[in-house]
């Protein structure tokens, strides 16, 4: 147990210890750079650079790479320093210092960091939303006869998503304006009724995965609310004309630029039908 | 009402997910179709269908390629490319009624054969001859079950032009898989809507210019010979954008038709695509003088999951006349995988609604497993 102990110890202190050497050389090549030419943007300025200070700047190179790497995180200030060396490196003649290399690393590093990233964007959506509402009818005997309502129309609202290259989260909402057609021959009361302006608010969320950069596959809740004003057949009545429910779907998605196309089918609790979402989003 | 019909995989558009913006690039037939192209065989083999079961992991991608003739051999000559063909459905309809109906067809089981009369692919002649099944609508008729589907000659001077003379099919629209598509079925453009006649075929500063005369089926009554022409312009933005329009004016002594389409191909990273089509049709009964109008639209997307593993959703719009209001939509989520080179196994499943003002029915489901074998 004590030697498990000491060994973490030991384990912590090589740690500090290496951060701090390697932040130590970093500094001393600063200091260096920075006594004989004020700072890097200047000497990247002059047209021949020595070589002793080429060996500076491919430590420098170095340092920027180990510490991205144990970090995980891209610095701006570095990030430009180490592209301008970079360039400046076409001029140099080291033949044991393959900056090329390094900067294969860095760039891979830095690729590999952002892909891994999650950022926050927002979306507004358009899109065609279709489903079949289920009713209830009830004819003046009391029989209740279940009804379909078959509806269509257009959502639009907006979203958000969180995501990196490979997977993301999304949630939206939208505001439906839908017509409907409704009816079915009852035993008592022959009903239907077409054109019936319906309104919905559909919340839509998803986590999906990214197979590849620009398109995505996804499964996730959905939520509705639905009203729509149905006229009441003579003699009866109809029921359940507005009501909350929930569900699931599926969807897949295909960017381009700011436009993402969406095709997605779910399935909502006491619906009788699926639910269909075709559309596009404008990512901002 | 639509009902569901057996479909079948002829050309595959959404490869522009590869970059490839034209079939003439893997098939012989300009607009794809038909036998493929040594190249076609070697790029099957090697990007689009997985290596699984038959390739060990140790063989290169060349020997596969070089391997991916006639029934897995090289190609034994220059000049005789011979293939076989086979494609079976098993198809439920109605699948969440009480009627439910299963079926299993044998869509087509093909032999074809390109004689190469030089070694560039500049002048050859392609046959497919074989058994096809009876369709629907002449079930109980003496149709022969035996015939070619496709036989023609093609002359191709060099890479911008070329004339192909004989039996194929129409040029018009995106030549997607999917004969129950709307897109295919009401234009009078699915598997057995051949026709004789001439394409002449274009391709200069990324313009690609279809134009197909055409006298109808040669082999029926010539009273029912749809005769007339087809034409298809489409540009290449880049290798991953081609949007093009399309027209068709056809008639025989009982029906004229003149089809108008806008389409497009985009790809999506590697071997994903999004297809469009929205088009027009307007058909008028010669002895009643009764024309009527419909609209038609189609929406395909491919997702490339794996190598040879692809999901696809396709939505589809169809309004058979616009004097009335009703309307269908179809949408299909799917799976189609490409194990190795020579099989594809495709998993179909249709959700239709049909709207009028009239009444509110019940969805249609249907569903559609698929087994393609081509040697």
């Amino acid at each position: 147990m004590v030697l498990i102990r000491l060994k973490s110890i030991f384990l912590g202190l090589s740690l500090v210890l290496i951060s701090f050497s390697i932040c130590a050389s970093e500094k001393s090549v600063d200091k260096i750079i920075e006594s004989k030419f004020k700072n890097y943007g200047d000497l990247l300025k002059m047209e021949e650079i020595p070589e002793n200070t080429q060996v500076l700047l491919y430590k420098k190179l170095d340092f920027i790479l180990k510490r991205t790497k144990s970090t995980k995180t891209v610095i701006k200030r570095d990030e430009e320093l180490f592209m301008k060396i970079i360039n400046k490196s076409d001029d140099f003649d080291l033949d044991d210092y393959d900056f090329d290399e390094v900067s294969e690393e860095y760039n891979s590093l830095l690729t590999q960091i952002k892909n891994e990233q999650f950022k926050l964007n927002y979306y507004a959506t358009a899109r065609f939303i279709t489903w079949n509402y289920r009713l209830q009818l009830t004819d003046q005997s009391g029989v209740e006869e279940p009804l379909y309502s078959k509806e269509k129309g257009l959502c639009v609202g907006v979203g958000t998503t969180y995501e990196n290259a490979y997977w993301g989260m999304a949630t939206d909402f939208c505001y439906a304006y839908m017509t409907a057609t409704v009816g079915e021959d009852s035993t008592s009361i022959k009903y239907n009724q077409s054109s019936v302006p319906v309104d919905a608010l559909v919340s839509t969320s998803s986590v999906f995965w990214k197979p590849k950069e620009l398109v995505s596959f996804g499964v996730g809740p959905l939520l509705v609310y639905h009203r729509a004003e149905y006229a009441s057949p003579t003699g009866g009545s109809i029921q359940d004309t507005n009501n909350f429910s929930y569900g699931y779907h599926i969807l897949a998605s295909w960017r381009k630029s700011h436009f993402k196309l969406d095709i997605s089918i779910g399935d909502l609790k006491d619906y009788k039908s699926s639910i269909w979402q075709i559309g596009f989003n404008y990512m901002f | 009402m639509v009902t569901f019909f057996f479909q079948d995989l002829w050309a595959y558009p959404n490869f522009i997910g590869y970059g490839y913006t034209s079939c003439m690039t893997c098939h012989y037939n300009p607009y794809g179709n038909g036998p493929l192209t040594d190249y076609g065989r070697a790029l099957s083999a090697t990007a689009i269908s997985n290596r699984w079961i038959i390739h060990n992991k140790d063989k290169s991608e060349e020997k596969i390629a070089e391997e991916s003739g006639f029934l897995y051999m090289k190609a034994f000559n220059s000049r005789v490319r011979p293939s076989v063909d086979y494609r079976g459905l098993r198809y439920g309809r109605d699948i969440n009624k009480d009627e439910a109906k299963y079926e299993t067809i044998h869509m087509q089981a093909d032999v074809n054969l390109v004689i190469k009369l030089d070694k560039t692919d500049k002048y050859i002649a392609s046959i497919s001859y074989g058994y096809a099944p009876t369709p629907r609508s002449q079930k109980g008729k003496d149709v022969g079950n035996y015939r070619s589907r496709e036989h023609y000659i093609g002359i191709r001077p060099n890479k911008n032009y070329g004339v192909y003379i004989g039996m194929m099919d129409k040029v018009f629209g995106i030549r997607v898989p999917d004969h129950i598509a709307f897109s295919r079925s009401v234009t009078g453009l699915a598997q057995n809507d051949q026709t004789h006649g001439v394409l002449v075929h274009l391709m200069k500063e990324n313009f690609e210019i279809g134009i197909h005369p055409f006298l109808g089926n040669l082999d029926q009554a010539s009273d029912l010979r749809q005769k007339g022409v087809s034409a298809k312009i489409e540009y290449d933005f880049s290798n991953k954008f081609k949007p093009g329009i399309s027209i068709l004016k056809s008639e025989s002594d009982h029906i004229k038709n003149d089809l108008a389409a806008i389409h497009t191909k985009i790809g999506f990273s590697k071997g994903s695509s999004v297809l469009f089509e929205l088009g027009k049709k307007s058909q008028e009964i010669v002895s009643t003088k009764l024309d009527t109008q419909s609209y038609y639209g189609l929406l395909q997307n491919h997702l490339l999951l794996n190598r040879g593993v692809f999901t696809l959703f396709t939505f589809e719009y169809f309004k058979p006349d616009t004097e009335k209001e009703n309307e269908t939509f179809r949408l299909g989520p799917g799976l189609q995988v490409f194990p190795f080179q020579g099989v594809e196994v495709r998993f179909d499943i249709y959700n239709t609604k049909n709207f009028s003002d009239s009444s509110a029915t019940k969805d249609n489901w249907d569903f559609g497993g698929q087994l393609h074998l081509w040697f």
